[in-house]
């Protein structure tokens, strides 16, 4: 992005204040920006496409009816994370409890466009040489292995060594002290070693 | 420096790595113990693995229609409220299915009855209540009439004379006929208030002696017997 075009595009606490002065088209533009990343954490403290779906859908929802309640509206996105974090961590309870499961089908492409893009990936992994080769195999193992990591663990690996949100804003996040979300991140990379010991 | 104690060091690190300091303390710790230099070096893959995992996202996904259905859901929301105070005016003004299966006129005469049941019933009540305030009223004015009677304090006994017969006190006896009369002199304590006078006993009971003639105008001490 240019710097102009930087300039003209509206921030997330411009966008709050229109969103509450009743227009919905900026609450669309900041769907826009947050979706891809709030789908993101979700699937990965999820582990299902599906259910990171729903969470990310629940979660735009919840926070546009919660709008006047956020304080400061340039901190939208840490706050929108905060809602798909705690969201996400109770999934599996509240669904046990919840009404019927929604259906996402039409958001997921179908399987030609998957298999477009695993022959995209394929093609792209025969030109690597052999440590991006390596790199790309691990990357690959990591998902299954962050699945394995305990709940507190996985959120704040997530949070801050995938989306690099700061560590304030984690502990703000998941309602934890700085230093504990430190010793959580800790943890994680020491167990992360463990699982992936074969690709290292 | 031990394993765990590097491995620290180094989550430190990755936590900052522009920070200069602590990128010096690893460097120093690896030339100390050139062993733990794989573990720095597996430490930085995986860190690189994980915000390659950043770019990469979730594969698979239709972004637009996904922003659109959450769109579609939040204007669906937002008009959830007035929709559904409409949808309840509806179905409160439909007709129910009940309203169908009774007969409106008996019913109205059922309650109009009982409703005239009702009324009489108040009526009998209303007057038996009066008729139960006037009794206990009157029943009250009585009972205060009594006490106050019962209160009324006695006179006290006056001074003079009181008669005392004397009788033979042996078991073996009945009753028998006084064989003696004394007078007893009754006297009120002197000055102040006079204190309540307990009832008199009906007798006084004197033994004087065996039985062989007294002289009924001897006067006598109360409470005194003879031998």
């Amino acid at each position: 992005m240019t710097a102009t075009a930087a300039a003209l595009t509206p921030s997330d606490e411009e966008l709050v204040r229109r969103t509450r002065a009743g227009r919905l088209s900026a609450f669309d533009e900041l769907v826009e920006r947050y979706q891809r990343r709030a789908t993101s954490v979700s699937y990965r403290l999820l582990g299902n496409l599906h259910d990171a779906l729903e969470v990310c859908q629940e979660a735009f929802v919840r926070a546009y009816r919660g709008l006047d309640g956020l304080d400061d509206a340039g901190r939208f996105g840490p706050w929108l994370l905060r809602i798909v974090t705690n969201l996400s961590l109770n999934y599996r309870r509240d669904r046990a409890v919840g009404g019927p499961k929604l259906s996402f089908e039409d958001c997921i492409l179908d399987g030609d466009a998957r298999r477009e893009e695993r022959v995209a990936l394929a093609a792209h992994s025969s030109e690597m040489p052999g440590a991006e080769l390596a790199a790309d195999e691990l990357a690959e193992r990591l998902e299954s292995a962050l699945a394995r990591l305990p709940q507190q663990q996985r959120a704040a690996l997530v949070l801050f060594s995938i989306e690099q949100v700061p560590q304030k804003d984690v502990a703000e996040i998941l309602g934890l002290s700085i230093e504990a979300v430190k010793w959580h991140v800790f943890q994680a990379r020491k167990k992360l070693k463990e699982l992936l010991a074969d690709y290292l | 420096m031990n394993r765990e104690t590097f491995e620290q060091l180094v989550s430190q690190w990755l936590d900052n790595p522009a920070d200069d300091h602590l990128r010096r303390r690893v460097e120093q710790a690896i030339s100390d113990s050139p062993e733990l230099l794989s573990d720095r070096r597996h430490a930085e893959l995986i860190e690189q693995a994980l915000h390659a995992a950043r770019a990469k996202g979730p594969a698979g996904v239709d972004w637009r229609r996904l922003r659109s259905r959450i769109m579609s859901q939040l204007r669906h929301a937002d008009a959830a409220p007035a929709r559904d105070d409409a949808r309840l005016d509806e179905l409160l003004a439909r007709p129910t299915r009940l309203e169908a299966r009774i007969d409106w006129t008996r019913f109205q005469q059922r309650v109009s009855q009982r409703v005239a049941e009702a009324a009489r019933m108040r009526v009998v009540t209303l007057r038996l209540r009066r008729v139960g305030a006037v009794a206990g009223m009157l029943a009250t004015a009585a009972a205060l009439v009594v006490v106050a009677l019962l209160l009324r304090e006695r006179p006290a006994a006056p001074e003079g004379f009181a008669q005392v017969r004397v009788v033979d006190a042996s078991a073996s006896a009945q009753p028998a006929p006084p064989s003696a009369f004394a007078s007893v002199r009754v006297s009120r304590p002197a000055g102040g208030a006079v204190e309540p006078v307990r009832p008199a006993e009906p007798e006084f009971f004197l033994y004087i002696g065996p039985a062989g003639g007294v002289d009924a105008s001897a006067s006598a001490g109360v409470g005194e017997t003879g031998a």
